[in-house]
């Protein structure tokens, strides 16, 4: 009785020795939900450079997921069985595949935990994810920057590229471009399309993007063709595909990596969470690589500070 | 070894620079071949390999234009194709074969391409003397290929599809490859040759001087040969010819020594022969001198005995004749019968004597005359047997048939016969002595053969000496000059004949006697 007597008459002794302990001990058990999280990645195990993609994906999944993140690395093809009976002993209650053969187990985890895809062109379907496509409101946005007298811009697209298409239609039009589009059903159409628009086109005011697109943007027929005739009448071609700034196209935007890992965690909290998915989410990212032998060719030039912000700049040295 | 067989006569760098010539050549032409046959292959490899690549990029050029259908895309790869030297003649087919557009010296028949196409890769699909088609098909793909591998594809969804949109052809001329081998073969000759010259060059004089020590020790050998001088070749070259020619120094020492030797042997024999001979001459000359005095003096002495003693004879028979008419100087007459018959003999004796004087001194003349053989056997028959009958003989006589003339000196011939009878009669008693005449080619043989008592083998090469009877006591029993024999040689030595005998004691003696008749004489 003396010692309830002492609670009860000493507030002071009260809140330090009962009531703070209490608290800490509640909020503990509150966030214990939020830190058992476990989220598994899907992804193949390659060698340097193709390897450090995956890991700065990783590391953005990391900065933005709390809990614990397991890694599947896929060396050799691995039964689906056993990567479910694998992940049920780690605990997985969510899961993020990358490349190609992260995607292969989409299927298999379907309905049974929720997923996310990334580090691939994925284009909308019954999945969710975000697409290395760079969002055309950035390109676009990056357009008016590295070619200011720039009014129209060429596109030649089949249904592969149709779903972007109405998308870039909105952000040409926020940013007072002309976009002058061309669906054609096979390459010998596309190759028509691309000599008619060179032909036809003003290369001052004029330029070609290049969709990630495998008819519109053959890499053996079209690509050569409109290198060749854009390189002869100065016209301005940029592409959603990274690598063909590197071939002599003005530019183009390199995957955040980083950025796309955090939303691709984001993501998969909120399906956890038991939203819907969002379905394909464009890349964001305004990584911008310039080849700066093209630019000079076209007379664009750039001071030394735009030019310390592109993220990489072609040729580069030592070619 | 049948090349080196047949230079034997060459000297020993001869021999090896010829071997090595032909080594050389061998070699050369070895490589030459060897060299020419890789090139040929490797760039015949290189320009099939070439050609395929060269097909494979027009495949490659030719996407566009089979895309398009169009011939001025088409035009644009071929030009860049036909540029290439070795390339005549390009052609582009759709995939149903249907040609697009043909630049250049190519040419096919309809049914080739059927026998030709379908093909996966670039292939050479003809293969002619002087070009070769190479066909290559041409697929549209979709992947980037400057990205193909498997770290690209992880980040792409598309799968790698090729489809193939038709065929390009090329005709490569094999001219350029012709022209290479004509080069190769030339130029590998002409390097071949150069390099043989300057090796044969090389080794003539590397050669020379090697074998230089081995020629000259052979010249030394030859010189020495030659002139028989004891030359000393020079120690110098290769250890094997240094020792030869230590070998070859020694040798010509030791004969250089052994012969001066010999040369003092020989000096003093020659000497000691000289002075031999000196004497000997004057040994000679004395003899000659005492012989021919000996001579001179028989022949004078005999001739001045001859003389009184033929009187002493003639007046004893005169006196003999007389005192025979008388009966009681019967006892008177028969001395002197005596000493009639011992003036006989010791004028036998001394003409004997003058005859050997004769002889000996050379001054004994053959006088040959014309005689026939039966006579001379019938007169010496005529002599003889008397003297056969007086010891009971029996005497025989073979002779020829026929008659035969012989140009001889007769007088001599009969000498000899009757000498050599008459010592077959005085030596033999109750027994047989034959006289055989014969002829043999060009030689006219007489033989006579008694048996008496034969004379010893040992005595057998002293009985034509003269004075000379088999011992003492013969003389005492038989008598005799002992001259006879000595007589018959000298004159059948004088007439280009001789006289031989064989003898056994107590069975007999064989004397045969013969001369040389010209073959002329006749029967």
């Amino acid at each position: 009785m003396a010692r309830i007597k002492r609670i009860f008459y000493r507030p002071k002794q009260l809140i330090c020795r009962w009531l703070l302990p209490c608290i800490a001990l509640c909020l503990t058990f509150l966030s214990y939900p939020l830190a058992a999280a476990t989220l598994a990645v899907i992804y193949p195990d390659l060698p340097p450079p193709y390897q450090q993609v995956f890991e700065q994906i990783i590391e953005g999944i990391e900065t933005q997921h709390v809990g614990k993140v397991i890694k599947y690395s896929i060396d050799k093809p691995l039964a689906p069985d056993a990567l479910l009976n694998k992940m049920d002993t780690d605990g997985v209650d969510r899961v993020i595949t990358l490349g190609r053969r992260g995607y292969a187990y989409n299927n298999t985890l379907r309905g049974k935990y929720p997923f996310v895809t990334g580090a691939l062109p994925i284009r909308p379907n019954d999945i969710s994810g975000v697409s290395l496509i760079a969002d055309p409101a950035n390109l676009f946005d990056q357009l008016k920057i590295l070619s200011p007298n720039t009014r129209q811009v060429h596109v030649v697209y089949t249904d592969q590229s149709e779903w972007l298409i109405e998308k870039a239609q909105r952000a040409a039009a926020k940013k007072k471009l002309k976009l002058i589009t061309a669906k054609v059903a096979d390459l010998g159409e596309a190759v028509e399309r691309y000599q008619t628009i060179l032909q036809e086109a003003d290369s001052l005011t004029d330029a070609i993007w290049l969709p990630l697109d495998t008819t519109t943007a053959n890499e053996n027929v079209i690509l050569p063709l409109l290198l060749r005739e854009s390189w002869d009448r100065n016209f301005v071609v940029f592409s959603s595909k990274p690598g063909h700034v590197r071939r002599g196209f003005l530019f183009t935007l390199f995957p955040d990596n980083m950025q796309d890992g955090s939303r691709l965690a984001r993501m998969v909290a909120n399906m956890k969470k038991g939203e819907k998915g969002p379905g394909v989410e464009l890349s964001l990212t305004r990584q911008v690589g310039v080849n700066l032998r093209t630019a000079s060719h076209l007379g664009l030039e750039y001071n030394a500070t735009m030019k310390n912000s592109f993220y990489q700049t072609f040729p580069q040295s030592g070619f | 070894m049948i090349f080196f067989g047949r230079h034997r006569h060459k000297s020993i760098w001869q021999q090896l620079l010829l071997f090595l010539i032909v080594s050389i050549c061998l070699l050369s032409i070895t490589s030459s071949v060897t060299a020419v046959w890789v090139s040929y292959n490797q760039s015949r490899q290189v320009l099939q390999q070439n050609s395929l690549r060269i097909a494979d990029n027009l495949a490659h050029l030719s996407v566009l234009s089979l895309i398009t259908a169009s011939k001025e895309n088409a035009h644009d790869a071929l030009s860049q194709v036909l540029g290439f030297n070795d390339v005549t003649g390009v052609a582009i087919f759709s995939d149903s074969l249907d040609l697009l557009l043909k630049q250049g010296d190519v040419d096919w028949k309809n049914s080739d391409l059927d026998l030709w196409f379908p093909i996966n890769a670039a292939t050479t699909v003809k293969n002619t003397g002087s070009a070769w088609f190479i066909a290559a098909p041409v697929y549209l793909e979709n992947t980037d290929p400057l990205s193909n591998d498997s770290g690209a594809q992880e980040f792409s969804l598309e799968n790698n599809t090729k489809s193939l949109l038709g065929y390009v052809m090329i005709k490569v001329s094999k001219e350029s490859l012709v022209k290479l081998i004509n080069n190769l073969i030339i130029y590998n000759l002409l390097v071949t040759l150069i390099i043989s010259i300057l090796l044969i060059w090389l080794l003539n004089r590397g050669l020379r001087h090697l074998t230089s020590p081995l020629s000259q020790l052979s010249e030394t050998m030859n010189e020495a040969q030659t002139s028989g001088d004891h030359l000393v070749a020079e120690i110098e070259g290769p250890r094997e010819v240094q020792q030869m020619a230590r070998s070859f120094n020694a040798m010509m020492n030791s004969l250089e020594q052994q012969e001066n030797k010999l040369i003092e042997l020989n000096t003093g024999l020659e000497s000691e022969v000289e002075v031999r001979t000196h004497e000997l001459v004057a040994a000679r000359d004395t003899a000659l001198v005492a012989m021919r005095t000996q001579s001179e003096f028989l022949a004078n002495i005999s001739h001045e005995l001859r003389t009184p003693l033929q009187a002493v004879t003639s007046y004893i028979e005169l006196v003999t004749e007389e005192l025979e008419i008388h009966p009681e100087f019967d006892a008177q007459v028969e001395d002197l019968n005596s000493a009639l018959h011992s003036s006989q003999r010791l004028l036998n004796l001394i003409n004997a004597i003058l005859d050997l004087a004769k002889c000996e001194a050379g001054k004994m003349d053959l006088s040959a005359q014309q005689c026939s053989l039966t006579d001379l056997i019938k007169e010496t028959e005529n002599t003889i047997r008397p003297l056969a009958a007086k010891n009971k003989n029996r005497f025989t006589i073979d002779h020829p048939s026929g008659d035969l003339y012989l140009n001889v000196d007769k007088e001599k011939i009969q000498q000899i016969l009757l000498n050599l009878l008459s010592n077959a009669c005085k030596f033999t008693e109750q027994g047989e002595i034959s006289l055989k005449c014969y002829l043999e080619q060009n030689k006219i043989y007489w033989e006579v053969a008694d048996t008496g008592i034969g004379i010893p083998k040992e005595q057998l090469a002293q009985v034509f000496n003269k004075f000379k009877q088999v011992d003492g006591s013969v003389k005492r029993k038989y008598g005799g000059t002992g001259l006879g024999l000595a007589i018959a040689k000298h004159y059948a030595e004088m007439m280009g004949g001789s006289v031989t005998v064989s003898s056994k004691p107590n069975k007999g003696s064989v004397f045969t006697f013969w001369i040389t008749i010209p073959n002329e004489e006749k029967y």
